[in-house]
């Protein structure tokens, strides 16, 4: 019975991104049935499309920073969290932490708009990374506590008890240490602001990211073939990533 | 006699808890001294309290006559072997040894020819590159004990470091401690539990029970003089009696006992008789005190047995014996004598 | 210098605390409480023209009740979101089951593929369903090209039905995690000892295995139901007018109704709604139990 319902979960997962990636090959105007031949030729559009290029660069160059961001700064929280088991203020710091992480995401786009109205701050790509840091940063930081939690905090005593003082513990022996686990961070916020559509859509300016292009161009039929090689992209890139993460993980998991 | 470590008056309050209590001890240069005591009472926080990890809530630790209050950790001179080791998993054997030798920033040189020559002290020669993934216990522990006396301190804690080895391995490396202490001439501050690792292995002992020290002393004192009960009862298997002291007997439960005591007549008295002072036997003459009794349990431990032997009603003594031959293995339901010198047994309070 | 840096640092310990936290309390602080402040301030003023006049009013609050549409929208996004819960709920359970007690070989490959469809932008799954279920899609023309219909089906795409699949698609994965981790976490003998005792294997899940896993069952809730009332990505992609959300409504009065303090209260009667579910949960479980579940 279980063989059966895996079966089923793993097709039903997977058969619609496979479809995509598939009809993405398909040399048709109409993404359907029938596959008529295959072709690389929505591929090729993809690549002489300057308006998706620059929203792939938008996205990357967004993404990029919200990870250099969300990084640093979820890990500086997660030591906290995991070093100081109390006080005060901790289980109201826990909460805000979570609100991001279930709050519907139109109510963080409709009230950061309004805010950044109000203080007459003019939408662009700007605007977009300080919403996706606030997205990312409550993940980057529960991954960090989860690593943190496994650490093994006499080694750091041993470091300092052989002479070297906090701040040489840190870059000897706490940073090497936790290394993976902040590559692991990082990917997590990157391929979160790289997918995130509904808060950027409020907040973007006149350059958007991949997501907001796509959202903003399914509407036209014609466009279908060529999102269609886009979103293959997109997602083979996402696959990249997991396996890179993935691979962060064993190799911590070796030492 | 030089003072390397002196503890003043040291007191350490988790919260509402008082782990260590008023601890006030002396350990003298080139000393292996051992701080025993039942898990959980104090002795691990004594030694993080010398190294600098915890800081005590009252009193104060003097290394080399200085105080150290305020200094942190990596300012003293002590260096540690963690109870579980806390080997850098990143960094080969050579560069763990290293580790303190590249923190105070010596020429490349010295460093290399100072860890070679430590890991030759522990045998750990030919194993520089390896992983300390790809190491035994044993040569962990090594590896633990190199890195911690490279930098040469003053002081070398240990804090139960032989605990996760099983029997054989830990005997080897109390030989091998014992060996490179010789060797280094360091004196070693050494936390355990297990008695005999103390005793066999240090000069001195400080018998700590509930964040105090009950008593210090060389191994043979605080094994044959322990200076109250709770030492006696922590220190090997031993019987408590207690009673009315009169004319140079002990009534209990019937029973006469001789025992030599300035106790003045008619005050209650305790005193404790170590399990293998006791003779045991089919027959037996020739002991101060002699007793008829009954054998009401038996642990057979190869090398010895340790029999629950019946006197009275209400007295059941503990006898551990050496397995001579088959004859003088007892089994439960024998009838057997047993005895014991006046002078095995010892005074340990006199009850008012 | 450096040591006296350091000095300073080892000594407070409150400032160490403090230093830890300021980006992440100040990020959320500055962009996540004060601008829901400032929707809620919007909420009770109203718009003439393109201009937000700030006088108090609680017009907008009656204009919830009042208008024909809000409340049934609310209602239905609320429907959507509890079938969508219980949707993936019900797919991930039994494949996080099977993944912690029944599946021997290649577990941890099956674990990580499932983090394929998570780490993919939400918006492609949307968008991979657009393409399948569409009026000219892959499943319409399948079926047409096997003679099973004459006419491309039309209840297939814009319904609340699409809306609703394409949700669990999204959601379902991601839940495999945590409720295969509380399934993992769990002692396996204590099943063994319920079935020693008499249990049938239906009893002893009914009355062990579920009651242990609940905590990951909350975290199921709070991070599917409550984010799943106020969208507006899917519906505006698969729903059609059938399928339209409360999120839909807010996104309109923000883009093309332009009136952004109508907009604001209907977020803020959203938020407070789903605000009293979270403390609700949160209370029953306690939200250490919750982060360490996650």
């Amino acid at each position: 019975m279980h063989f059966g319902y895996m079966v089923f979960y793993y097709a039903f997962t997977f058969a619609p991104l496979i479809i995509l990636v598939i009809f993405s090959f398909n040399d048709s105007a109409r993404v359907g049935l029938p596959f008529k031949a295959f072709t690389l030729k929505w591929y090729a559009e993809v690549l002489s499309d300057p308006t998706i290029l620059s929203a792939i660069a938008n996205s990357l160059l967004v993404g990029a920073v919200v990870t250099l961001l969300s990084t640093p700064g979820g890990t500086a929280a997660a030591f906290v969290l995991v070093r100081h088991q109390s006080f005060v203020g901790r289980k109201a710091f826990n909460t805000l932490v979570l609100i991001p992480m279930v709050i519907p995401p139109v109510i963080v786009g409709i009230s950061l708009l309004t805010f950044f109205h109000a203080i007459g701050l003019e939408l662009s790509l700007v605007t977009v990374i300080l919403a996706h840091t606030l997205i990312a940063l409550p993940f980057s930081l529960l991954v960090m506590v989860a690593r943190l939690i496994g650490f093994d905090r006499s080694l750091e005593e041993a470091a300092m008890d052989l002479g070297a003082d906090e701040l040489t513990t840190f870059l000897k022996v706490t940073l090497p240490l936790i290394f993976p686990g902040l590559l692991a961070a990082a990917i997590l916020a990157f391929t979160i602001s790289f997918g995130e559509v509904a808060v950027a859509f409020f907040t973007i300016g006149y350059q958007p990211t991949l997501p907001v292009y796509i959202f903003g161009q399914v509407r036209l039929p014609t466009r279908l073939p060529v999102l269609t090689a886009v979103s293959a992209l997109a997602l083979s890139f996402s696959a990249l990533l997991v396996v890179a993460s993935e691979i962060t993980r064993r190799i911590r998991e070796k030492k | 006699m030089v003072i390397d470590v002196e503890l003043r008056g040291v007191t350490k309050r988790f919260a509402d808890i008082v782990a260590v209590d008023n601890v006030s001890i002396q350990i003298l240069k080139g000393e292996f001294f051992s701080l025993l005591g039942p898990s959980g009472c104090g002795k691990t926080t004594t030694l993080r309290t010398i190294a600098g990890f915890e800081d005590p809530s009252e009193g104060e630790v003097f290394i080399s006559g200085q105080s150290m209050a305020g200094v942190p950790p990596f300012k003293r001179p002590t260096n540690m072997v963690f109870q579980h080791l806390a080997l850098f998993p990143h960094l080969s054997v050579e560069e763990n040894v290293a580790f303190g030798l590249k923190v105070k920033r010596l020429a490349k040189q010295e460093i290399r020819q100072r860890a070679s020559k430590f890991l030759e002290i522990v045998r750990l020669s030919g194993l520089e590159k390896r992983k300390i993934s790809q190491l035994s216990g044993g040569q962990q522990q090594r590896v633990a004990i190199a890195r911690a006396l490279v930098t040469e301190p003053t002081v070398l804690l240990l804090d139960e470091p032989l605990g996760p080895l099983d029997l054989r391995l830990r005997l080897e490396m109390q030989e091998e401690l014992k060996r490179i202490q010789r060797e280094v001439g360091t004196t070693f501050v050494y936390v355990t539990h297990d008695q005999t690792e103390a005793l066999s292995l240090s000069n001195r002992v400080a018998v700590m029970i509930s964040g105090r020290i009950e008593q210090v002393g060389t191994p043979l004192e605080v094994y044959e003089k322990p200076r109250n009960h709770s030492v006696a009862e922590f220190m090997g298997e031993t019987n408590m009696l207690g009673g009315r002291y009169l004319d140079g007997a002990v009534e209990i439960d019937g029973l006469s006992v001789r025992v030599t005591s300035q106790a003045s007549k008619g005050t209650d008295i305790i005193f404790s008789i170590r399990s293998e002072k006791i003779s045991i036997g089919k027959t037996l003459s020739g002991p101060d005190n002699v007793f008829k009794g009954t054998v009401r349990g038996v642990t057979y431990r190869g090398s010895d047995s340790v029999y629950d032997v019946q006197l009275s009603e209400r007295i059941i003594i503990k006898v551990r014996s050496t397995n001579l031959a088959l004859e003088s293995i007892y089994r439960v339901g024998d009838e057997v004598f047993v005895g014991w010198d006046i002078d095995k047994a010892l005074l340990i309070s006199s009850l008012r | 210098m450096r040591d006296k840096f350091l000095q300073f640092f080892r000594r407070k310990v409150q400032l160490r605390i403090f230093s830890g936290l300021s980006f992440s309390l100040s990020w959320f602080l500055l962009f996540l409480i004060v601008p829901t402040a400032v929707i809620f301030l919007y909420s009770f003023w109203r718009q003439e023209y393109i201009s937000i006049i700030p006088q108090f009013t609680i017009d907008n609050y009656a204009q919830f009740l009042a208008n024909p549409i809000h409340i049934p929208l609310f209602l239905r996004s609320l429907v959507i979101s509890a079938a969508v819960t219980m949707g993936s709920i019900g797919l991930a359970y039994p494949a996080a089951y099977f993944l912690a007690f029944r599946v021997r070989k290649y577990k941890i490959p099956l674990l990580l593929a499932l983090m394929g469809p998570f780490w993919t932008s939400y918006l492609l799954i949307v968008y991979a369903w657009k393409i399948i279920l569409g009026y000219d899609g892959i499943l319409n023309s399948l079926l047409l090209n096997l003679r099973l219909v004459e006419q491309p089906a039309d209840l297939l795409l814009y319904s609340p039905f699409a809306v609703i699949i394409t949700l669990i698609h999204i959601w379902s994965p991601w839940l495999v995690f945590p409720l295969y981790a509380s399934l993992e976490k769990m002692d396996k003998s204590l099943l063994e000892a319920a079935m020693d005792l008499g249990a049938t294997p239906t009893q002893a899940f009914l009355r062990v295995t579920l009651p242990l896993t609940w905590p990951g069952l909350v975290v199921a809730v709070l991070f599917v139901f409550i984010p799943t009332v106020g969208e507006f990505v899917t519906p505006a992609l698969v729903g059609g007018p059938q399928g339209y959300m409360y999120g839909n409504l807010i996104e309109n009065y923000f883009h093309l109704g332009f009136n952004w303090p109508l907009g604001s209260s209907l977020a803020f009667i959203m938020l407070a709604v789903v605000m009293v579910m979270t403390l609700l949960l949160l209370r029953a479980v306690g939200p250490d139990k919750v982060m360490e579940s996650l």
